[in-house]
């Protein structure tokens, strides 16, 4: 410490710039304000209407009420064929994952256009929902679990390679580094100084990453992708509402399990 | 033998780390790279290695060449490197830590050595070596659970796993506490009796480097300013050294300085 500074309170910014910052965040709420009146226009957003809903809401609910438990027997296969969904669609995800995730770690990436390429791939597959992705798979391999299975892993593919590549790029270069120096290839420098330090991270996404799949398989059988979530949509068409209320709490029921499960897991990984 | 010839480095436009150097290290001869910290000797130790790409000059490791890329490897597995934060794989075990030093060597299968399948072999040298640092009994506790000296032992281990001809070290004990500075530095002296492996260490204090040195290089500024056998150094060397360094005490007043005011 050489220079000693002296203590003394003042404006963080000199009056002038201080109204221009002033001015600057006006336009800045008033920006917003307009995006939610003009959202709310295109939306038909309404609070009458709402009210004016209210007594259908509650007949539907009325009418839901009470569960059919009858039904309880019939959604064993469906239900178990959900979490068969889930996890080959996320082991899929997974085993795409890892080369899509290396292309797309700026620090190992053997080429700047095959990081790009990477990227490009890991974006594209997070912003088309699993849904879109189920109606092509759907259309290629026809109804089923299969093509729900094929929908999970490509649109799981997205997220997880996207942490995995930026799990990569965050590691502690000095092994990587005294790797390099004992001569080690490319492979060994990636098994034992890069490996290790992103694996429990990557387990620990992994299995987040199974527990939201678990939820997008509930509704998979809505377009044909087989599960629980074409007895949900079965029974809607058909009116049939105390029988929707007991494959909803079943899914609830499942997803909680599914979390446990998880957590449990993480809990003795980490 | 390492032959440095006409070595330059600049980082950026203009960013002069390293100016003409022109060295010959003679193979078992232990010398330390004396300078205060920004002088170049990390840069210089890096280039013998070829972690460090130099701007221009050559650089010979046992007459190879360290600026052919396809034979760098070649050079690295006979180069043992010994850094100043370890550089372990703290997740991994003392002895997978150790058995790095194997993975470049021919007997070593590339594809069995990323599951971790390493010859009865190598894991007995790899045991071998760190009872030389003696922790043969931490062998199978992980990195992170060891100390600060321990863990440099262990990276002492992984270089001699390579039975390497050179040793570089870049500052091994500035990270350290001063009787674990010891116990690295007596290591590395009796590494090199034994087994007529050249070090080359980078220190920022004098008192060790005078003390372990058979040779004195000393760098500021990216030049060489001394280089000199240690036994043949003179007061007015050693005072210049001291002029050298004495921004560096100012600098880096760490507890090794501290411990050696005491002492």
């Amino acid at each position: 410490m050489r220079k000693l500074t002296c203590f003394s309170f003042r404006l963080s910014v000199p009056w002038r710039s201080g109204a221009m910052v002033t001015m600057k965040r006006l336009v800045l709420i008033l920006f917003i304000v307009v995006v939610y009146i003009w959202s709310a226009a295109g939306t038909h957003l309404s609070i009458s209407e709402l009210v004016k809903g209210l007594p259908q809401l509650a007949d539907i609910i009325g009418r839901m009420l009470p569960p059919n438990l009858e039904i309880l027997p019939r959604l064993v296969n469906p239900t178990i064929e959900t979490l068969q969904i889930s996890i080959w669609g996320t082991t899929l995800a997974i085993f795409f994952t890892i080369p899509f995730g290396l292309l797309a770690a700026r620090n190992i990436s053997p080429h700047p256009l095959l990081y790009k390429f990477g990227r490009f791939v890991l974006n594209a597959t997070r912003s088309i929902s699993e849904l879109i992705f189920a109606l092509v798979f759907v259309a290629a391999v026809g109804l089923g679990p299969f093509p729900g299975v094929l929908a999970l892993a490509f649109h799981s593919v997205g997220m997880l390679g996207k942490f995995l590549a930026d799990s990569i790029e965050n590691i502690d270069p000095g092994p990587v580094e005294a790797l390099l120096a004992t001569g080690a290839n490319k492979w060994q420098v990636i098994a034992y100084a890069i490996v290790p330090q992103v694996l429990p991270e990557f387990i620990t996404l992994c299995l987040y990453r199974w527990e939201l799949n678990f939820r997008s398989a509930t509704i998979l059988g809505i377009v044909g992708g087989g599960g629980i979530g074409f007895e949900l949509i079965t029974s809607m068409r058909l009116f049939m509402y105390p029988d929707m209320t007991t494959i909803l709490i079943v899914i609830l029921g499942m997803v909680s399990v599914v979390d446990y499960i998880s957590s449990y897991v993480r809990s003795k990984i980490l | 033998m390492i032959e440095i010839k006409g070595l330059y480095k600049e980082y950026g436009k203009g960013a002069k780390a390293l100016t003409d150097i022109n060295l010959e290290i003679p193979q078992g001869q232990f010398a330390v790279l004396l300078g205060p910290s920004g002088a170049g000797k990390s840069t210089l130790l890096r280039s013998i290695n070829g972690l460090v790409k130099p701007t221009a000059g050559e650089i010979f490791v046992q007459g190879e060449p360290v600026h052919d890329l396809r034979k760098l490897e070649n050079v690295r597995r006979k180069v043992g490197m010994i850094f100043q934060q370890f550089n372990l794989v703290k997740r991994l075990t003392v002895i997978e830590n150790v058995l790095c030093g194997r993975l470049a060597h021919s007997n070593c299968n590339v594809w069995a050595s990323c599951l971790k399948l390493f010859s009865g072999q190598d894991i007995d040298l790899a045991l071998h070596c760190l009872e030389r640092v003696g922790l043969e009994r931490k062998a199978y506790q992980r990195a992170d659970q060891l100390s600060g000296g321990q863990q440099q032992r262990v990276g002492i281990a992984r270089a001699l796993a390579q039975c390497p001809n050179i040793i570089l070290a870049d500052e091994p004990v500035a990270s350290l506490d001063p009787k674990s500075a010891e116990k690295v530095m007596a290591a590395l002296q009796s590494i090199k009796e034994q087994d007529q492996i050249t070090v080359v260490v980078s220190l920022h204090n004098i008192e060790l480097a005078t003390r372990y040195a058979e040779r004195i290089i000393a760098i500021k500024d990216g030049v060489i300013v001394i280089d000199k056998l240690a036994n043949m150094l003179s007061t007015s060397d050693i005072e210049h050294i001291y002029d050298t360094a004495v921004d560096l005490v100012e600098e880096e007043f760490d507890c090794n300085q501290v411990a050696y005011v005491h002492a």
